[in-house]
Parts: C-alpha cells; structure tokens; sequence
C-alpha cells in the first residue's frame, strides 16, 4: 500500500510543479522522437509480454477472465506500434504521420484497451473448454490484426472526414479531452477494482497492476493538457505511461 | 512388436501403448510413492482385463498383507488365486540366488504359466549379496525370467533425497532393465504429491514429461503433466509464471 | 480318529507350531529358508528348527533341498489330507453322535 500512495503522491506533486505556465516547454524534434519512440517500444515490448503470458495460461486455464486481460494488453501493443510510426516527425511507414493520425491511432488503442481491461474483473468468470480454447485465441488474434487493419485504413483513408482532434496552434479539442477523460474513468474503475482485490488477497501482482492503472490515469491527465505534439505535458504523459509499464512488468516479475 | 498394456490408461499412453513383451521394467521410488500398488494394479488389470495370468514373487511383504492390501481396491486376490490366474510366492532373495532356488521359481511359472510376473523388491537383493557380485546375481536373475517369456515389473526402492535425481537406483541396476518409471514425491503448496516420469524405454518412443499421479480407491489414476509447474526434479518446484499470473487474477475473481 | 488325535496333539504342541502353521496357511506361496520364515514370525532360525522340522515329519510342511539351502513349504495335498482327517474327527466329537 506504502507503494501505491507514495506512487500517487509524487505523481501529483510532479503535475502540480509542471503543470505550471513557467515551465512551459516545447521540445526539439530531435529530442522529442527518440524519447517517444523509445518509451513506445518499452511499453509495447512490455505489453506483449503481458499478453503472452496472459493468453498462455489461457491455453492452460480456460479463464475468460485472463484472456479478457491478455487481450487488452495485445491490441495496445499492437495499436500502440501503429500509432508510434503515425507520430508526426516519423517517415511515411505504413500509415501517415502527423498529430491527427497519431491521436486517432492512439484513442483506438486506449479505448479498446481500457474497456478489455475493464471487462476482465467485471465480467463474469466463465472457463472456455480445452477444445474451445484455441479457437478463441485464434479469433482473438484475429480480431485484432482486423483491429489494426481498421485503424490503418481509417487513418490512410478516412481521417479527412473524421473530426479533429488537434488543431495546430491552438491545441486539443473537446472531443480529445472528452474520450482521454472517458479513458481515465474507465481505468479509475478498473484501478479501484484492482484496489479491492489487492486489500482482499494482498497479491503483489495485483498491487503493481493497480499501481500501473494508477499512474496510466497520470498519464491521461498529460494527455489531456498537451498543446504541442512535442511539449512538456505529452512528454509527461509518456514519462508516466512509461513508469506503468515498468510497474506492469514488475507485477510479471513478482508474480511467483 | 506386441505390446503387454497395464492398464492404466494414461500410463500406457505414456509408453507409447505399453511394455514390449517381455521386456522388464523397474518401478522404482521410496517408500510410500506407490510402487507396489502399481506392481499389483498391472497384474490385476492383465488378469481382469487382457486374460493374462500373474505371478507375484514378494521378499519382504508377506502375501497375507499383499491381498489384505489389494482388498482396499477391491482387488480379490485369494479368488484370483483360487481360480489359478494368480500365485503369490513368497520368499528370501538367498533362495532364488541359488541355482536351484530358480528352479522352485521355474516350478511356480510352469503351474500357473503366467504371462505377467512382478518382483518386489529388486533391492532386497542387496541385502544378501555383496554389493560388487549385485549387478551380476540380478542380471542373472533377470535373464532367467527373460527365458520364460514372461514381462516382467521389478520394484526397487531407492532413496530420495531433497533433490530429486533421475538416477533409479544407487546401484546401476538400471542398466539392466528394460525400461525404467521413476515415482517421486513432490512439495507442492505445502503439501506432497506424487510424480512419475519414464526415464528409460528400450526400442520405444514414450513421453518424457513429469507427470502427477494419485493412488485413488480404484488404483492409480496418472495425471496431466506437471506443465504449470517448472522445477519439479528439485522436489520443491513453483508454479509457471502463467499458472501463477492467471492464478493471481483469478483469484482476484473470486474476491 | 486316534490318529486325529495325535496329529492335532503334535500340530499344536507349542506357541511356535501355531505360528507356523497360522504363518503358511495365510500365506500359502511361501517357501523360505528357516531363517526366512523364521523372519516372518519375529524369531530366530534355532528357536524354530525342531518345530519346523516336526511339522515336516508331520507332512504338511515340505521340504526340498535349493543348492545349500533348505526351503520349507506347504504341502498343499497333504496339507488338504490333515485337515479333512481333523475336520472328520472334529465332526465326530458332536453331541448328537455322543463320545
């Protein structure tokens, strides 16, 4: 517990300091891409492992519950791949670049993300039998690879007609702000299940998760504030994505 | 190459269908892990199931506590007996060391002419035979039951120590058999569980995993293998990361 | 049914006879050296050799010389014989027929 609320208290004290005007900064394009392509593939290398894992002991096990989870993880690695080649700066590389693409491509994979994620405690337990199981992993698998084909093909060809979601010079839109708070409320519900389950059973596992929901809502909040694709607060946003990624692959190390 | 089936479903799964006919086969374990009851259960099931008449030789179990034992499994030994698809023979191991001692065992194989023999134990041997002449008086042992065609399962009790070896027996005897089942304890969540693993089988593929075991109030039932566990030949293994991450999140359901 | 008699009287002379004869009857398969059986009934090769060797005599032990070794079994014919002769003489003994 002396994890979580120290996890929560510095988190708050770093927004309450940078979320100051005087601290203000927008980063080089040298800088800034390295920064995110590296805090991307962490958090996606770290995403697939969880959803190996996952989908492994739902081979074994049968719990929709774990592949409901495992499932979450993997369409955020997957979605979370495509939206770091779409980031603006990056080369044309099977999608287009550019900060209406990587957001849409972002939200895809938040939203998707957050509601499996979500729907792993709250739906009922229910084990699929051995002969079932391969046939959902596969359709699993499938969906999303249908997922990430939707989401290339929705950026490369149909983003002209979809709303903005930034506008240059002036920042996030309403409807941005108004999914990432969807998100956020989202995974406060999945964090404050996660809470009741780590009191109940005092699994380490279960506390870095609840850690990890934690500081990913942290990071909505930077998602939320950003007006440049290179500022201070998307690179806290990304800082704090990072540390629940570090705290989601800690759950996998204690896990034994 | 016919193959002699025990029985027990899974395990016959496991040796690929079953012994080869006439080969032997060494169950060994330490005391408790169940070898006599497999010994029995595989003359029971040729008897009952396969019309294969049995010839139990014990060393140190006397038959009266061995059909008392087979009672608990509904196993009627003195029926089979009565009914000469079996024969209990009781004896020292000095007996059958002698030249001639093989002959009075000669004598009980041509009256009940059994297709299936079990000797319990092997290493009862030991105790009577200085250990560098072993290997020979029980490969000569051995070879004389190969001459009466029969297949044959030899238990060997073999010590266990906190780290579980694949050797069988401290003593080679091993090499002289024909396929090799290896019965362990296991800690698992504090409590101990038996495994088994085939770590020999001449002239035969058969699965190599560890797999759990219990001796249930029909016999021996073989498990799965032991896949959600890693490190059960230390004797104290731990479940799988996904066993125990799907465990971590489950529970969380039930919570 | 003297016969009867002296056979029963020998069979059961003493606590050792009893044993063996307890020993072989529940466990007819089997055939060890006097030390072996002896084994089998917590005691030693020369607390039971007479009485083994009397119950020979008496025919319903058997035994056979293994190399150096002497082995002791049941003689399940004879065996059969002792028991019928006591069972008749026992039948004997009912009231009904008197003594």
């Amino acid at each position: 517990m002396a994890y979580l609320l120290s996890a929560l208290l510095v988190s708050a004290s770093v927004y309450l300091i940078f979320v100051q005007e005087s601290l203000y900064v927008v980063f080089d394009s040298s800088v800034y891409l390295p920064f995110h392509a590296a805090v991307e593939i962490f958090t996606i290398l770290v995403a697939v492992a969880v959803a190996y894992v996952s989908l492994k002991g739902y081979r074994r096990d049968g719990s929709r519950t774990i592949l409901l989870l495992g499932s979450a993880f993997l369409v955020q690695a997957a979605l979370d791949t495509i939206h770091n080649m779409a980031y603006p700066g990056m080369p044309l590389l099977l999608v287009r670049s550019g900060t209406n693409e990587a957001i849409y491509l972002w939200l895809f994979a938040r939203i998707s993300g957050s509601f499996l994620l979500l729907a792993s405690p709250v739906l009922p337990e229910k084990e699929m039998s051995p002969e079932a199981r391969d046939k959902v992993l596969l359709y699993t698998l499938a969906a999303v690879a249908l997922l990430s084909v939707g989401s290339v093909y929705t950026v490369n060809q149909l983003l002209d007609k979809l709303p903005l979601m930034f506008i240059p010079g002036k920042g996030l839109t309403m409807l941005k702000v108004g999914l990432e708070f969807l998100v956020t409320i989202v995974l406060g519900i999945t964090g404050l299940l996660y809470l009741k389950s780590y009191l109940s059973s005092g699994n380490r596992t279960i506390l870095m998760f609840t850690i990890g929901v934690s500081l990913f809502i942290f990071a909505e909040v930077g998602f939320m504030l950003y007006r440049h694709a290179y500022d201070i607060h998307n690179t806290l946003g990304h800082i704090f994505k990072l540390a629940a990624f570090i705290a989601f692959l800690l759950g996998l190390i204690l896990v034994r | 190459m016919t193959r002699v089936n025990t029985g027990i479903v899974e395990l016959d799964k496991i040796l690929n269908g079953g012994f080869m006919r006439g080969d032997t086969a060494m169950i060994a374990g330490g005391a408790g892990t169940g070898k006599t009851t497999f010994a029995l259960q595989y003359l029971v099931n040729g008897i009952a199931e396969f019309g294969e008449r049995g010839l139990y030789v014990t060393f140190e179990q006397l038959p009266d506590q061995i059909y008392r034992d087979a009672e608990s499994f509904g196993w009627d030994l003195r029926k089979m007996e009565n009914e000469n698809k079996l024969m209990v023979m009781c004896t020292s191991p000095d007996v059958l060391l002698e030249p001639a001692g093989k002959d009075i065992l000669g004598r009980f194989i041509d009256q009940i002419r059994p297709s299936r023999v079990v000797m319990d134990s092997l290493s009862h041997i030991a105790m009577f035979v200085p250990e560098r002449e072993l290997r020979r008086e029980a490969y000569r042992l051995l070879m004389y039951l190969k001459t009466k065609r029969v297949t044959t399962i030899a238990t060997y009790e073999s010590s266990q120590t906190g780290a579980m070896s694949l050797s069988a027996t401290e003593t080679g005897l091993s090499f002289l058999v024909d396929c090799v089942i290896l019965l362990r304890f296991v800690e698992i969540e504090s409590s101990l569980r038996k495994a088994l693993v085939i770590t020999k089988m001449r002239g035969s593929g058969h699965d190599k995993r560890l797999r759990e075991f219990e001796i249930t109030s029909q016999g021996i039932k073989v498990a799965e293998p032991f896949t959600q566990y890693e490190g059960i030949l230390t004797g104290a293994p731990r479940r799988s990361m996904a066993e125990a991450f799907t465990d971590a999140f489950k529970k969380q359901r039930r919570s | 049914m003297n016969d009867a008699r002296k056979i029963l009287d020998r069979m059961l002379s003493s606590g050792i006879k009893a044993d063996l004869l307890v020993l072989f009857h529940k466990n007819p398969g089997l055939v060890d050296v006097a030390d072996g059986v002896a084994r089998r009934i917590g005691r030693t090769a020369d607390t039971i050799e007479a009485d083994l060797k009397d119950l020979v005599d008496l025919g319903i032990l058997r035994m056979e010389q293994v190399g150096k070794l002497e082995v002791f079994l049941l003689d399940h014919a004879k065996d059969r014989e002792v028991q019928s002769v006591i069972a008749d003489h026992i039948k004997s003994l009912s009231p009904s027929k008197g003594v």
